[in-house]
């Protein structure tokens, strides 16, 4: 129900709390890349200060831009996030370790396919992270994102769609959304 | 002595993957199958190759600023992929099948 949907957003307050936790958050972050990106100069510590500040604020209101699908206001699951990093870092190695052996053999061992798999995730940030991530994994590369996700497989036989799971899965619990 | 040696041993791992990659853009059948050797081989490749850096960089920031590059190019990488497999589909393209 759309009008339902709308009516809970215009009724709850603003989370005035998650949205202090968020800014301070984005001001580490922003901060940590300008002494990166500076190498910890000190002349040049006095620039960054109004853009670091003004890019964690405007992350801030765009991460909390009131819309319909409010699940997406709870914050990241830390424990989640990292167990999603380490379950990305070891498939990307096995992701170039595949390609890299198919490059190499002669013939081509490749019987690449269209599918279509249909998303569990909201639309939303969750969304455009598994489409990133699907092109990175072994053996697959999304095409089309959209209420479902096109991706084309190296190999058709393969076991792409018990990994496409695990990765909807884990993201789905990256972002605290019920079901995952 | 031994860093110098995991450094060297990093690198030359990076350079087969992007070696593997460049192979896979030739030989692969299509636009769709070329993507999936440059995402996954070069930016394997380009791990490797700044974790081998990040063994000789000469302060933390510049170790720091070579894994933020390397953050970067996973993000353009995947965005640019994308792009171009759905405009290979928008355009009709079809896919090798084999």
């Amino acid at each position: 129900m759309p009008t339902d949907q709308q009516q809970t957003i215009a009724e709850t307050p603003f989370p005035a709390g998650a949205f202090a936790a968020a800014l301070a958050w984005r001001l580490f972050v922003f901060a940590l890349l300008w002494w990166l990106l500076t190498s910890g100069q000190q002349a040049a510590a006095l620039f960054g200060v109004p853009f670091v500040a003004a890019a964690a604020l405007l992350s801030a209101l765009a991460r909390f831009r009131p819309r319909a699908d409010a699940a997406t206001l709870s914050p990241v699951a830390p424990l989640s996030l990292l167990r999603l990093i380490g379950f990305f870092l070891w498939h990307s190695l096995l992701g170039g370790v595949d390609v890299a052996l198919r490059a190499f053999r002669h013939p081509l061992p490749l019987q690449p396919d269209l599918i279509d798999y249909p998303l569990r995730l909201p639309p939303g940030p969750a969304t455009v992270l598994m489409s990133g991530l699907v092109s990175l994994m072994p053996g697959t590369l999304s095409v089309i994102c959209e209420d479902h996700l096109r991706v084309h497989v190296l190999d058709r036989h393969g076991h792409w769609h018990q990994d496409l799971e695990r990765l909807e899965r884990r993201i789905g619990a990256v972002y605290r959304l019920a079901g995952f | 002595m031994l860093v110098s040696l995991l450094s060297v041993a990093l690198l030359v791992a990076g350079a087969v993957f992007f070696l593997a990659g460049t192979l896979g853009l030739l030989r692969f059948p299509d636009v769709y199958t070329r993507l999936h050797a440059l995402t996954k081989a070069d930016n394997l490749g380009l791990g490797l190759m700044v974790l081998g850096l990040m063994l000789q960089a000469e302060s933390l920031a510049a170790a720091g600023k070579l894994l933020f590059i390397w953050l970067l190019l996973l993000a353009a990488s995947a965005t640019a992929g994308q792009l171009v497999a759905s405009w290979a589909q928008g355009k009709g393209i079809a896919p090798w099948r084999g």
